[in-house]
């Protein structure tokens, strides 16, 4: 259960390279490639680069639902053509991009450039306000209905490189609070490296389930120079919380709020420390 | 969760011929993709559609369910004569997909049954249960339920929370 009454956790420097705002809704049947082209108009400035990519699969995070052996598991989608492409609209720097499709509307901002600072969650969140109202005309306009989403969900990917607070990569319980190295016998030394992914229930008021916080923690080296590194992404994902554009806000909002306290928590103060950590509750 | 996905597989395809005689195969009328764990496989048709093939081992609802469901997409606009509306291919898929995620082995296999809007409503009355989820669209599921033995009732959104409906699903399964 979140604690609203408490300010959420501030990082002066913080690791983020990127971050994801993204609507999920029903398809739209009628937006399809030509319609994508046309709703590029609608964006072209400041996105003036497009690629195509394949569509993202639908998720929903529902609950209730036990796996049991017996039962086969199967998905099914609609293919009436070929599947319409999930397109990209670019700026051109490729710091922050716009993805649509038939039943997806995603803002991304990513660190390009070393020197580059987080904009912060409160810009993101006004481009994708005004971006969604854009798509809903648009929409609208092309007699295409309206959205009804469903899921709502914020990404924030961060790159912890090593030398800053831990240097192999079987030092996990440096960087996470869940990862401490306990054996039972002396047997095993130090893992070669170490791989975690945690889910935790995002509850509402009531204490019902409304979403769900993944965490994923890998081993990679940065492209650009080979450095280890540990990528850490924290997706929020949730119904909304309401009708229309509110609802969906108000749910990337509580998903925000659980990717900020969910990264403080499951990070060591001593990551705080070099992070920069500067709100006032740092130690509650 | 590995999983696998069959895009019109020519090398896989089957006579029209081989597959109306099976008794252990059902079509799927609209065109879809499927992703599938064994005993559940999946092979393309001839005819445009896929093929559900069903598995000794699966569970006895499986047949009849999917029957029911591609029955559905057959019906044309007007099939009530009351201007009722075609029913939309992504409900029916929809409606499985629920289906495989609360349904145990032996649970009894849903009546299915179209809305004039375009939806399908599954029902279930047995035991002193009855049991009914429609689908408006996708997304908007309602549930229904009530317990004539010991007076529990409710009705509620199916599509975040399936605890609910598992729960019903599991009594509807057991005698008592």
């Amino acid at each position: 259960m979140t604690d609203v009454s408490r300010p959420l956790p501030d990082f002066a420097d913080p690791p983020v390279i990127e971050v994801a705002l993204s609507v999920q809704f029903e398809a739209i049947k009628g937006l399809r490639t030509p319609q994508l082209g046309l709703l590029w108009s609608e964006f072209r400035e400041p996105f003036r680069r497009v690629e195509e990519h394949p569509p993202l699969d639908a998720v929903v995070e529902r609950f209730g639902v036990k796996h049991v052996a017996i039962r086969p598991s199967i998905q099914l989608r609609m293919l009436e053509a070929l599947p319409a492409p999930r397109c990209w609209f670019l700026n051109e720097a490729g710091s922050e991009l716009i993805q649509v499709q038939a039943d997806r509307f995603i803002h991304n901002w990513r660190k390009t450039a070393a020197d580059q600072q987080y904009p912060r969650y409160h810009r993101l969140r006004q481009s994708f306000e005004q971006e969604l109202g854009r798509l809903r005309g648009f929409l609208q306009r092309e007699g295409l209905g309206d959205l009804v989403a469903n899921q709502c969900e914020v990404t924030y990917v961060n790159h912890i490189l090593a030398g800053k607070g831990w240097r192999e990569f079987g030092e996990l319980g440096q960087v996470l609070t869940v990862c401490d190295a306990r054996y039972s016998d002396k047997f095993l030394g130090a893992p070669e490296d170490v791989r975690t992914a945690l889910r935790y229930i995002i509850r509402n008021g009531q204490g019902e389930p409304t979403g769900r916080l993944h965490i994923v923690v890998e081993p990679a080296f940065r492209l650009s120079d080979g450095q280890p590194m540990l990528v850490m992404s924290l997706t929020a994902r949730n119904r909304p919380e309401g009708e229309g554009v509110g609802g969906v806000l108000k749910a990337l909002d509580i998903g925000r709020e659980w990717v900020v306290r969910g990264f403080a928590s499951i990070t060591t103060p001593a990551m705080h420390g070099i992070w920069g950590r500067k709100d006032a509750n740092r130690d509650s | 969760m590995p999983t696998e996905t069959l895009e019109r597989p020519s090398a896989e395809y089957i006579s029209d011929a081989e597959w109306l005689a099976s008794r252990r195969t059902t079509t799927f009328p609209a065109q879809a993709i499927l992703s599938a764990e064994p005993p559940i496989r999946l092979i393309g048709s001839p005819m445009g559609g896929f093929i559900l093939t069903v598995g000794d081992a699966s569970p006895p609802w499986i047949k009849p369910a999917v029957r029911g469901l591609s029955a559905l997409l057959e019906l044309p606009s007007d099939w009530d004569s009351y201007g009722g509306v075609r029913i939309k291919p992504e409900i029916v898929i929809a409606a499985l997909n629920l289906l495989f995620e609360t349904m145990q082995y032996d649970s009894p296999a849903p009546s299915i049954v179209p809305t004039s809007r375009g939806g399908i409503q599954l029902e279930w009355h047995r035991n002193g249960v009855d049991l009914e989820v429609e689908f408006v669209s996708p997304s908007r599921v309602r549930g229904v339920f009530e317990d004539r033995q010991n007076g529990d009732t409710w009705d509620r959104d199916l599509f975040y929370d399936l605890g609910p409906l598992t729960k019903a699903i599991a009594e509807l399964s057991h005698n008592r």
